[in-house]
């Protein structure tokens, strides 16, 4: 799809040009989309405000090197995304946890992951694990994580992952099966790391 | 994993090929106890990774005024 020729673009375009009421119309336009993702990510109100106002500032600054080679959506979705890495990241190094160290907690909540979804046990469970789902993807490159974030939680289909990127079907069903490989091997990292868990071995019957 | 299941992976997790995959895809893997596991696998991947979907407290809603 051409992504040069749309309403979206001519939009973009007058934001380029520095036209305030235009980045008005794009922060209206996907601040309740912005906020969904961060929300998503962080599970905070005043974090996820924050860094929504943190996003668009960045859009505000970078939408001059917007290319037009993706939607608009999926570039600001990439922002989105890596802003609240980037927010894990110096949170977590202000703990003096560095990404890398899994802990032993870690492998048997990792564990009980798909019980607890499918059982639907305590928030505070759920939210742990999802702590450790994030953790994970953290291992994996910007544009992987950005990949799995929009087939899995967004629901995008490769037809339109394929539209939204300007990339074609194929590549982005080679690109989400990469992605999804590195994942499990981040996760069996993690098992052999904690420990007893045996994670990710089929053979011990535990599932990821 | 082969051919025939890397093929129709994305459709298979997104629940699209269940009882409707392509006969290929269901004849490797019913002959391929690797492709069987590493499926499996996938699959709860998936699950766990659309777990970020879910909203268990609060709402995704920025307060008025944002």
């Amino acid at each position: 799809m051409d992504h040069r020729n749309t309403d979206e673009a001519a939009l973009v375009r007058r934001v380029q040009a520095r036209d305030e009421m235009a980045f008005r119309e794009i922060v209206e336009h996907y601040q309740a989309k912005v906020f969904s993702i961060i929300y998503g990510i962080l599970r905070n109100h005043n974090d996820a405000e924050d860094i929504a106002q943190q996003v668009f500032a960045k859009i505000y600054f970078s939408i001059k090197n917007f290319d037009f080679r993706s939607s608009l959506l999926t570039w600001i979705y990439k922002i989105t995304v890596n802003e609240c890495y980037d927010y894990l990241r110096k949170k977590r190094v202000r703990k003096l946890v560095y990404e890398s160290d899994f802990s032993e907690e870690d492998a048997q909540r990792m564990q009980n992951t798909e019980s607890a979804i499918e059982q639907g046990l305590a928030v505070d469970t759920q939210l742990a694990q999802r702590d450790l789902v994030l953790k994970l993807l953290a291992k994996l490159s910007k544009e992987d994580r950005m990949l799995l974030l929009m087939k899995e939680v967004e629901g995008h289909s490769v037809e339109e992952l394929s539209r939204m990127t300007g990339t074609n079907e194929n590549t982005i069903k080679v690109k989400l099966f990469r992605a999804r490989q590195k994942l499990l091997k981040a996760a069996q990292r993690l098992n052999r790391g904690g420990g007893q868990s045996g994670l990710g071995g089929a053979q011990s019957g535990i599932r990821l | 994993m082969h051919q025939p299941i890397k093929e129709g992976l994305e459709e298979y997790l997104r629940g699209a090929g269940k009882g409707t995959n392509p006969r290929e895809f269901d004849a490797h893997l019913a002959a391929c106890q690797s492709c069987a596991q590493e499926l499996r696998l996938l699959e709860a991947q998936a699950l766990w990774l659309r777990s970020l979907q879910d909203s268990p407290a609060d709402s995704a809603e920025p307060r008025p005024g944002f």
